[in-house]
């Protein structure tokens, strides 16, 4: 009976067409707002890195060519290389194809992804797929899947000064060039003229740049070695950032919010039983009676439940930044539990 | 295991239209205010957009947005505009904000009676009655225990039926 009057009393409550309407104009804006998955958009940034490779790439292939033959794209040296799954064309024709695609300046964002050395399984695509993403990056995939290969893997005609000429890839082969060397080992292969001018020319890596490597989980897959071909002096700000994890949100000093226990009071332990979520530095000992809030972070898809020797503790604050449990140390030593009830 | 994560404006689109009742409902049984559930509503599936989860039948899917509902709720309840307003106190206002609402309502005293509970035994009362849920499922929608629920269940019949007299609860 009442379950029937609740029904009928709830049916006049709805949204009204027109919010639904603005709702759904809402979804379509973020949906079509929403950035294409990371393997798309590594097209991109592979198939412009394929092409700056491929200018520049004399120097890269040879110095795979001298430390471990042309297993570049196994060695992971040049995502560029990997991505086109092929070694280097001719140079003339692809600095003029840099040219064509309009990137004269590498935007930083697609700098920072090239140098944070994106796994080559996930860099590498075929030109269907990159056509589909990014056409110009898929000209140059293609321009090098078509390059005439000798024996050992290398194009006849390669150059590896001439890259370094074309003011399209400079920024690029002045992070390189410091730690290149030739086939000897002993010398750059670029002058140091070159390398300055071109890092001059380098636009600064913003700091949205390097947070999008740091939100990228091929990161995990960085090499520290790669750092060998990023530009000494600029490498720390270029490394991508640690992945950071709900238990390492930043940690707040406990808040004392009353003190109750008396100087002589007798201190007890506390125990925390997986602290994942927790952002307050819980103390490990109190006295009996000291009351401290203990704060989690907000966690949308399941809720968080905290017991103390199995019994829950009172959630006491509620708040987008976050969820705060009052606890009073009791008069023994004392185990705290953090839970997740759900799994949405 | 079925997939059902939806990734075209159509698809999300219809989500909305086909859930959009349930949240409102639960977001204006939660809050009393026909304002705050077009907020909470609009909020809700803006989450649901960003999360884009995939979920593994309706039944999930609806839970889904039961919980972050409640959420949304808790935050928008909490949030600096919104502090004035102490949710576990029954509204003296609810429905005079909405003339139509409020004809309804007036007409109503189920809905009045259910309004001036406190929060925690609404929101348990309303999830058993109108969503047909387990207590199980509102212990976990809620983000509490079973023993909890029932006694917020127990408390709030109990207040109903001072409200309401001659009311006769099903379960």
């Amino acid at each position: 009976m009442f379950k029937e009057q609740l029904n009928m009393s709830f049916e006049n409550i709805k949204p009204s067409p027109e919010l639904l309407d603005r709702i759904s104009a809402m979804m379509s804006e973020e949906v079509s707002r929403k950035k294409p998955p990371l393997q798309m958009r590594a097209v991109k940034y592979a198939g412009i890195a394929a092409a700056v490779a491929l200018a520049a790439g004399g120097t890269l292939l040879a110095v795979n060519n001298a430390n471990h033959g042309i297993d570049t794209a196994g060695k992971g040296y040049s995502i560029a290389a990997a991505a086109a799954d092929t070694p280097v064309t001719a140079l003339p024709e692809t600095a003029a194809a840099v040219q064509a695609a309009g990137a004269e300046e590498p935007a930083a964002e697609e700098m920072a992804i090239l140098q944070a050395g994106i796994p080559v399984t996930e860099a590498a695509y075929t030109a269907e797929e990159a056509e589909e993403a990014e056409p110009e990056a898929a000209m140059f995939i293609m321009a090098a899947d078509s390059a005439p290969v000798d024996e050992n893997g290398m194009t006849a005609d390669y150059d590896a000064g001439a890259g370094a000429e074309d003011n399209a890839v400079a920024p690029f082969v002045a992070k390189i060039a410091p730690e290149t060397t030739s086939a000897d080992g002993e010398a750059p292969l670029f002058p140091d003229a070159v390398a300055e001018a071109a890092e001059a020319a380098a636009p600064p890596v913003p700091e949205e740049a390097i947070m999008e490597i740091a939100s990228i989980e091929s990161a995990d897959a960085y090499d520290p070695s790669r750092a060998a071909i990023i530009d000494g002096a600029s490498a720390d700000y270029l490394l991508p950032e640690e992945p950071v994890s709900a238990d390492e949100l930043p940690i707040e000093e406990p808040t004392a919010v009353e003190e109750t226990a008396e100087d002589e009071a007798e201190v007890f332990i506390i125990t925390v039983d997986d602290p994942t979520g927790v952002i307050t530095d819980i103390p490990k000992t109190a006295a009996c009676g000291e009351i401290f809030e203990i704060k989690t972070g907000v966690v949308y898809d399941a809720d968080v439940l905290i017991y103390a020797d199995g019994e829950e503790v009172a959630r006491t604050h509620y708040d987008s930044d976050y969820w705060g449990f009052m606890f009073t140390m009791p008069d023994h030593d004392v185990v705290i539990t953090v839970k997740f009830s759900g799994e949405w | 295991m079925t997939e059902l994560s939806l990734r075209t404006r159509e698809s999300f689109d219809a989500v909305m239209r086909k859930y959009a009742d349930m949240v409102y409902r639960l977001a204006y049984s939660r809050t009393g205010s026909t304002f705050d559930a077009d907020d909470i509503l609009q909020e809700v599936f803006l989450r649901y957009i960003k999360a884009d989860k995939t979920y593994n039948d309706e039944e999930h899917r609806k839970a889904w947005l039961l919980r972050i509902t409640i959420n949304c709720t808790r935050s928008y309840a909490s949030s600096a505009w919104n502090r004035h307003t102490d949710y576990d106190e029954p509204d003296p206002n609810i429905g005079a904000e909405d003339p139509a609402l409020k004809n309804a309502e007036t007409k109503n005293d189920v809905m009045n009676a259910l309004m001036s509970l406190p929060e925690k035994y609404r929101t348990a009362i309303y999830l058993l009655y109108y969503e047909d849920m387990s207590v199980a499922q509102i212990a976990k929608t809620v983000g509490t225990s079973e023993t909890n629920v029932k006694t917020r269940l127990s408390r709030g019949r109990e207040m109903l039926k001072e409200k309401l007299e001659g009311v006769e609860f099903d379960v």
